[in-house]
């Protein structure tokens, strides 16, 4: 997987890994730069640090989660709540429901499958509205 | 003659797993934090903070590996099972190899059907359980 919203170097190591076999009900945390990969079942949340990235792989299928970190890449199946705090992107393969909320860019392929509410990110929606007054 | 008491072997400590191939697998890096319930049929191999279980998918043999560093407070049931890191919790291995490295430490439980110990800390209580060769 790939995208020139992410960069390129984040997507070359995940340090964190969640095989295709794997089933896990849960809470991922960190503060650093941890990079985490679905490839297998997920439900739970997922918060990430500054420079985190949250990828699904096509095979990845994460359900009822609540997701928060700069970049996130969905390629698989998402229900819930996934919060960029830069870049989300959903590729072709993807299958979303739920809530998408980035502050920075939003990519979602024309073959994706997305019922979503989209919307950026209320941090900068509720400052926008102090700038303005 | 056998007196059937508990044999252990203290060997050398060894730079690689001697029972643990690591196979492509899942991985909870350094700096991550779990927290809940991990199967897989695969392997594990911990080098973060875990809390819950860490356990194989029935009907799978699984490998947990604990890497010097991580920190985990869990109950852990796997076929082969390498302790490099720091456990609070309970062991459960009714079929496979339990290895202490001297980095690692352990306090509760061990359930055990084959065990070697290569140093490390232990404060756990020690039942072998599973097949037992007559």
């Amino acid at each position: 997987m790939s995208t020139d919203l992410i960069p390129g170097e984040l997507l070359q190591s995940f340090t964190t890994v969640v095989d295709p076999s794997a089933r896990v009900v849960g809470t991922f945390s960190s503060a650093d730069d941890s990079c985490i990969r679905i490839d297998g079942r997920f439900r739970g949340n997922i918060t990430l640090g500054p420079s985190g990235v949250v990828a699904i792989s096509d095979g990845g299928v994460v359900e009822d989660a609540h997701v928060e970190a700069d970049y996130i890449l969905i390629s698989g199946y998402f229900t819930g709540t996934a919060h960029a705090r830069l870049s989300l992107v959903v590729t072709e393969k993807a299958d979303v429901r739920g809530e998408l909320r980035y502050s920075s860019t939003l990519r979602v392929h024309q073959a994706a499958r997305v019922r979503a509410s989209i919307a950026p990110s209320k941090i900068d929606v509720d400052a926008a509205l102090l700038d303005s007054n | 003659m056998d007196d059937h008491r508990l044999h252990v072997e203290l060997g050398q400590a060894s730079s690689t797993p001697s029972n643990v191939t690591i196979k492509a697998g899942s991985r909870i890096g350094h700096g991550m934090v779990f927290e809940g319930q991990f199967f897989t049929g695969q392997s594990v191999d911990v080098h973060g903070t875990v809390r819950g279980t860490l356990a194989q998918l029935p009907g799978h043999t699984a490998e947990v590996i604990l890497q010097p560093g991580s920190d985990v407070q869990a109950q852990i049931r796997a076929h082969a099972i390498d302790l490099g890191g720091k456990l609070t919790g309970k062991i459960d291995n009714p079929s496979g190899l339990t290895v202490l490295r001297h980095t690692g430490s352990v306090k509760g439980e061990i359930r055990y059907h084959q065990i070697q110990l290569e140093g490390g800390v232990v404060v756990a209580s020690l039942a072998r359980i599973g097949a037992v060769n007559t």
